[in-house]
């Protein structure tokens, strides 16, 4: 007997906790009971069972500044069929008297049943407000029926870095680049911005303004076999920031997937910035210093990523720049 | 299409804050200990402050740096809202702290803070960018520009700014004259004049929910809205500001200054740009629109009021004249009520009523702009009629930051009984994140060299001008006082005010 899930029900059940919330003996409702947020829909693809228990403590920290409606699609595992539950995420924000409350719906989502859970979805979503769909890991592009999920929302965030057969990423952003909708976002781009505001506020330092244009080259330093996608976008944000420079690429030993170094020479003009440990990074050259970056993490990285609700026209300059570099490295 | 700024990004960049130093003079001041260093101090948490930066206060009291830290670290502890403290940041923020003890009238400290500021230059790398932050009396103001300006401290390798607390004068002459001295060593791009007022989050958002959506700007105006009502009230009394609260009153206090710049912000017309001088530009031009009292309307269009001692909720409550610090015959204004007039074709019509007062119901901020009634009442008999339950916007300043509107709604069953409803936007439920102070805010603001929230010359001028012949009037004028027990809305010649033109206070 085909198990079924139905919006109704799903919010029916929502309601129910709402109520038993505003409950003082039984939920978590104060003296001041509790405020339900929300201002966004967010659905999180799950990559596999053990990704959506994990991912729940990620998705509560964003409903800190982002609260929405979460719906988290969890792959079903042997035996699982299509079901749903719903619970609620608290928190009490420093100094306040008052709990804000976010409410999250469950869907475990059965191979080759994505299709229903698209309607499903389409009756679950915040009216009104933008949606978001955070998609963890490749395998999901690869479902029949994920598509369907598309049209029903504004902004689709994946990660590049998960794609482990080189170029698939960017094929797959392309495709979905093609839609006018929803945007499409990449969490290595993301977790560029505290590289990029260091590499920025440097210059505007050093070079500022008309002494960029005597920067004549760029070089992006990686790990690994190949250039990852963010090296690819680094290179490429540089190019379109310096167009006087030319681009070119270095493999340094270490941890595959990571900018390790980029540099930018010119006449009499050379700053180098390379990653000495973890999130270290070695300023050299024009300006000497040691910045610590912030651990550029899944949760700081969306919770970014969530703050760009409408388009990125800085990251759509680099995007069809990165792919032309993809291309013709040497350029 | 124009190529985007790769660069700045701002969408994901943070605002970038040059390096520089920040002297504070009357850092042994409650403005400082209360807003400026939690407010720096939550800027160093965020990461928003420059690596290159620094702070030297200055006072009478003798102190080391360490002393000075010390009691710094006290004063964040003790006053930092709605964040933790957090010790290993505060050890190296401190790291960043300076003192220089002397008297602001003595030259020899401008000296010192030179010297001071040469050698912080270098350690610190601050570029030689420095701005002055006067938390002293305001009586001091013009004094400790020009001693800035004596020792040279005006000019240095990089940029040099003052920022100045309201009260900018106690009337348009004082106010002109205090210009006068500030611009004889700074030129008007290099004052700000904070009003932190216009530093709230709710105050910024008016131009955001004005000028960001399509559906409320066309029914801004005369047309549609038939009064505006501000109110800023304080449930509390003078709490030790006795002394200077005498001298300065609610219209000096409040009126002249945060609400009549919100009033501003309210029915200014829409910026070409929103850059500093565009939006300075259309609030200077809406202060200059209100409509200067003759000295025979002032008793229609102004109400003074102080707060007489009653008994709340069990407990005796002291008038303003058995307030420590103030005299027993004081004359002062704690209640001050306005009906201002905007002479320009939006608004011409449209009264805006101002109060604000201590020792009212509640504390609370927010305006309320009334709607027409519907042209037609097709429901006399429905129980709500529209011109007593009008269409109501409130935006809430504090302490419930949102929007509120009121429409009429049938109620729930036979017949067409209609009856007033909210729909309601609370900034807590959509945003779930910490709103910056507006000390942030504004800090970060003048270190940037962005002026935009801050109030120029030609602004403070128009609003003094506004409210100069009500303090010339009630300055000649011998009051009834206390007029209203603490406790209370007011006086009862302020619902006439509005009764004359056949409206009402709302109670907010």
């Amino acid at each position: 007997m085909p198990v079924a899930i139905r919006p109704e029900r799903i919010l029916h059940d929502l309601e129910e906790l709402w109520l038993s919330m505003a409950q003082p003996d039984q939920g978590v409702a104060t003296a001041s009971g509790v405020l339900r947020a929300c201002s966004m829909t967010l659905i999180v693809a799950a990559r596999d069972v053990r990704d959506a228990e994990a991912i729940g403590e990620t998705v509560g920290q964003l409903m800190h500044e982002h609260p929405s409606r979460a719906i988290v699609l969890k792959p079903a595992g042997a035996g699982e069929q299509l079901s749903s539950r719903v619970y609620a995420q608290c928190w009490m924000p420093f100094g306040s008297r008052q709990q804000i409350c976010c409410e999250q719906i469950e869907i475990t989502t059965p191979a080759g049943q994505l299709e229903e859970v698209a309607r499903v979805i389409l009756g679950l979503l915040a009216p009104d407000l933008p949606s978001v769909l955070w998609a963890r890991g490749p395998k999901w592009f690869e479902r029949a029926g994920f598509e369907q999920i598309y049209p029903l929302i504004d902004k689709i965030v994946l990660d590049s870095c998960e794609f482990d057969d080189s170029g698939a990423e960017l094929t797959t952003m392309r495709r979905l680049r093609e839609r006018t909708r929803p945007t499409v976002a990449d969490l290595a781009w993301a977790r560029l911005t505290m590289w990029r505001e260091m590499i920025a506020n440097t210059l505007e330092v050093v070079a500022p303004g008309p002494a960029r244009a005597s920067i004549g080259e760029i070089e992006v330093g990686y790990y690994g076999a190949a250039p990852s996608t963010s090296c690819y976008y680094m290179a490429a944000w540089l190019a379109r920031a310096l167009p006087h420079a030319m681009v070119g690429f270095r493999r340094v030993p270490g941890e595959e997937g990571r900018i390790a170094a980029v540099s930018l020479r010119g006449d009499d003009f050379q700053l180098a910035f390379e990653r000495v440990e973890g999130d270290t990074v070695r300023i050299s050259g024009a300006r000497d210093s040691v910045v610590v970056l912030p651990h550029a993490s899944d949760y700081r990285s969306m919770r970014e990523e969530l703050t760009v609700t409408a388009g990125d026209p800085v990251f759509d300059a680099v995007w069809a720049k990165a792919e032309q570099l993809r291309a013709a490295p040497g350029e | 299409m124009a190529e985007p700024d790769l660069l700045s990004d701002p969408l994901r960049f943070e605002r970038r804050v040059p390096p520089c130093a920040v002297v504070i003079f009357g850092a042994n001041g409650d403005l400082t200990k209360r807003k400026l260093l939690p407010a720096l101090y939550r800027l160093a948490y965020e990461r928003r402050l420059p690596p290159a930066f620094a702070m030297l206060g200055n006072s009478r009291t003798n102190m080391d740096d360490d002393q000075f830290r010390a009691k710094m670290r006290e004063s964040v502890q003790e006053f930092l809202e709605n964040s933790p403290f957090d010790e290993d940041l505060w050890t190296s923020f401190a790291q960043k702290l300076f003192y220089v003890a002397g008297d602001i009238n003595d030259p020899a400290m401008y000296k010192a803070v030179s010297d001071r500021l040469a050698e912080i230059e270098v350690s610190q790398k601050t570029e030689g960018n420095v701005l002055f932050y006067l938390s002293t009396q305001p009586s001091f103001y013009a004094g400790v520009v020009e001693g800035i300006g004596q020792a040279g401290l005006h000019n240095g390798a990089g940029w040099r700014r003052v920022v100045i607390e309201k009260p900018f004068g106690h009337d348009l002459t004082s106010s002109r004259e205090l210009d006068r001295r500030i611009h004889a060593v700074l030129p008007e791009n290099d004052v700000y004049r904070i009003d932190h007022y216009l530093g709230k989050e709710t105050v910024q958002n008016i131009l955001a929910f004005r000028f960001g959506n399509g559906i409320f700007e066309p029914l801004w105006n005369r047309r549609y809205i038939n009064n505006v009502q501000i109110t800023a009230a304080e449930s509390i009394g003078v709490e030790g500001r006795g002394a200077y609260y005498q001298e300065a009153g609610a219209l000096r206090d409040m009126i002249q200054n945060h609400l009549s710049q919100v009033m501003a912000t309210i029915a200014m017309e829409p910026p070409a740009f929103f850059e500093p001088n565009a939006v300075r530009d259309e609030r200077a031009k809406l202060l200059r629109s209100i409509r200067i009292l003759k000295p025979s309307e002032v008793g229609q269009n102004a109400v003074a009021g102080q707060y007489g001692p009653a008994r709340i909720g069990g407990a005796e409550v002291p008038g303003f004249r058995e307030e420590p610090g103030v005299a027993p015959d004081a004359r002062t204004d704690t209640y001050a009520a306005m009906t201002f007039h905007i002479d320009n074709w939006r608004w011409a019509g449209v009264p805006f009523y101002i109060r604000s007062g201590k020792r009212m119901p509640k504390r609370v901020t927010d305006i309320a702009i009334r709607f027409n009634a519907a042209p037609l009442s097709l429901f006399p008999g429905g129980g709500a009629d529209p011109a007593v339950a009008p269409n109501l916007l409130i935006v809430r300043i504090q302490p419930e930051e949102g929007i509120s509107l009121r429409f009429l709604s049938k109620h729930p069953g036979s017949g067409m009984k209609l009856r007033p409803v909210s729909m309601d936007f609370n900034y807590g439920s959509s945003f779930g994140s910490r709103t910056p102070t507006a000390y942030e805010t504004l800090l970060v603001d003048a270190m940037s060299g962005d002026a935009t929230l801050y109030t120029r010359q030609d602004m403070v001028e128009a609003s003094w001008k506004a409210v100069q012949p009500v303090l010339d009037d009630w300055g000649e004028r011998k009051f009834n006082f206390p007029n209203y027990d603490a406790g209370t809305w007011g006086p009862k010649e302020s619902d006439e005010m509005l009764g004359r033109n056949g409206h009402t206070w709302r109670v907010p």
